[in-house]
């Protein structure tokens, strides 16, 4: 590899590494709450909002923050009781976001791509300012975490039991606010599949591996920070699609964790 | 007068236009060691959570004492078994909302509640890794490290056999005698309550069936109604133990 490449991916590349990083990160406490599907609904709820804000004149990127900020509060205001399934919640949910922008689909009138390629995203054409974007939305998560990691940690174990301590349903409905935004903020970068599979596949592995919470967090961060790049190197050694490739990088250490597990047992 | 820590007045839970609990009144107070006994469905859970503020009443009030955060130690795992969480910092989760930070005293405390239960050689091990009576004595730790002047347990010995439920009534029984905690134990079977219980109040379908002293309520007239079926009472180093097929 020349410099001439490294100079021209180099924006593509630190926005995988970093909107692997996140995903990772941003999965363990939503595989661990057991919401992993906040990824697509958030995605299609910023497909909704795109849609219908470009219907109504909006620049389809704030309105589609707006909806993916919107269907995050719809989900911690449903899942306020704390007595009900967080996947049936989550399917209803996705499936009112998907009604909604297909019926906007419907309704425009002229070109749609623009309000769609939110939800695929375009890592190869990434630009500097969203590279900024990125790192400010991944600095206020990281600080989230930090400072609420006590509080955070006692939510995931036990939220009936959080909520003696404190008010645990700000804490939730806080951090899916602060999730809405991590989502929409990378969909437009790396596409909502990355995004899924990103959020999903590095938090199952270091959950299973981990010895230590913040070993968790670490190995999540790091397992999707490096499904992202190998995924790359192995879409621009053969030749193939970047994100599909990801993808299957990203499969490879739940594979190996569960593997562990069955050797162990 | 001992004051009172937390109040339920005429208290009602529906569920599904089903009154599940009451109307009841219930007062706890200071230094008291209520055992609730009851058959199962008989609300006992359900009452404990509305002394806990985690149910919601349909009818009647909770009162409390300002600020009151009960310690509860819930039926089964406690938590989730997701995720890599070590003894201590299961046991830190007893002192979440003090301060901002976890501070030295925070962990003094965990680790002086370990040590009283023998936990500190486990404090790395990783919760879901240890057995069932263990993953309660880390909740019983958790309790003592935080600081509240009351406890709530939900049936400490179930799903554990024999040789772990004695132990837990012992525990329980110690933690008592150390702290002076007021302390509401929920439980199907008496003979689980330990000698230092004060108060014993038998539930039946949501309702008070008797309350009072243990010599006065665990007696085999009023446990053969409690569970439908004659019952003799056998009291062994202060504990009451009933024994289905007696003369009622």
């Amino acid at each position: 590899m020349t410099i001439g490449f490294w100079a021209a991916f180099a924006p593509v590349l630190a926005a995988a590494v970093l909107g692997g990083a996140l995903a990772g990160g941003l999965g363990l406490f939503v595989v661990a709450m057991r919401i992993a599907l906040l990824a697509l609904l958030t995605a299609h709820a910023a497909l909704a909002g795109a849609v219908l804000g470009q219907l109504f004149g909006f620049p389809p990127g704030f309105a589609g923050t707006a909806g993916a900020l919107a269907g995050s509060l719809l989900l911690g205001l449903c899942l306020r009781q704390r007595d009900i399934d967080p996947g049936a919640v989550l399917g209803t949910l996705f499936s009112l976001m998907l009604g909604l922008a297909f019926l906007g689909i419907g309704l425009m009138r002229g070109a749609r791509s623009e309000a769609l390629s939110i939800l695929w995203g375009s890592l190869l054409f990434v630009r500097p300012s969203h590279l900024w974007i990125m790192a400010g939305i991944a600095i206020a998560f990281a600080a989230f975490v930090l400072v609420f990691e006590q509080e955070l940690k006692l939510l995931l174990f036990n939220r009936e039991l959080a909520s003696l301590h404190m008010p645990e349903w700000l804490l939730f409905t806080a951090f899916l606010a602060l999730a809405g935004l991590v989502i929409a903020v990378n969909l437009e970068v790396v596409g909502g599949l990355f995004l899924y599979s990103l959020v999903c596949n590095p938090a199952i592995a270091a959950l299973r591996v981990a010895r230590s919470w913040r070993g968790a967090i670490a190995l999540s961060v790091s397992l999707g920070a490096a499904s992202a790049l190998a995924g790359f190197f192995a879409a621009y050694q053969w030749n193939l699609p970047v994100g599909a490739c990801i993808v299957i990088a990203s499969s490879a250490p739940v594979g190996i964790a569960f593997l562990r597990r069955i050797r162990a047992s | 007068m001992a004051q009172a820590i937390v109040q339920l007045k005429n208290a009602v839970v529906r569920r599904r236009r089903k009154t599940i609990l009451g109307p009841i009144d219930l007062v706890v107070n200071e230094n008291d060691f209520l055992g609730i006994v009851g058959p199962n469905g008989a609300g006992k859970t359900t009452l404990l959570r509305a002394l806990a503020g985690l149910t919601s009443l349909s009818g009647g009030e909770r009162l409390s004492m300002p600020s009151l955060s009960p310690g509860f130690l819930l039926q089964g795992e406690g938590g989730s078994l997701d995720l890599p969480l070590t003894v201590l910092d299961v046991v830190l989760f007893g002192r979440v909302g003090r301060a901002r930070r976890l501070t030295n005293a925070d962990r003094e405390a965990a680790k002086s509640a370990m040590e009283r239960l023998d936990l500190a050689p486990l404090r790395l091990r990783l919760y879901r890794e240890l057995s069932g009576g263990e993953r309660r004595k880390v909740q019983i730790a958790r309790l003592i490290a935080q600081e509240t002047p009351l406890l709530l347990l939900d049936e400490p010995g179930s799903g554990l056999d024999l040789d772990w439920q004695s132990r837990l009534t012992d525990l329980v029984s110690d933690l008592r005698l150390r702290t002076g905690r007021t302390i509401v134990m929920i439980t199907h079977e008496a003979g689980l309550l330990p000698s230092c219980c004060t108060h014993v109040l038998l539930l039946s379908r949501g309702m008070a069936l008797a309350t009072g002293a243990p010599p006065a309520v665990l007696t085999a007239s009023n446990l053969s109604r409690l569970y439908g079926c004659p019952v003799e009472v056998v009291r062994r180093d202060g504990r009451f133990h009933p024994l289905i097929g007696g003369r009622g």
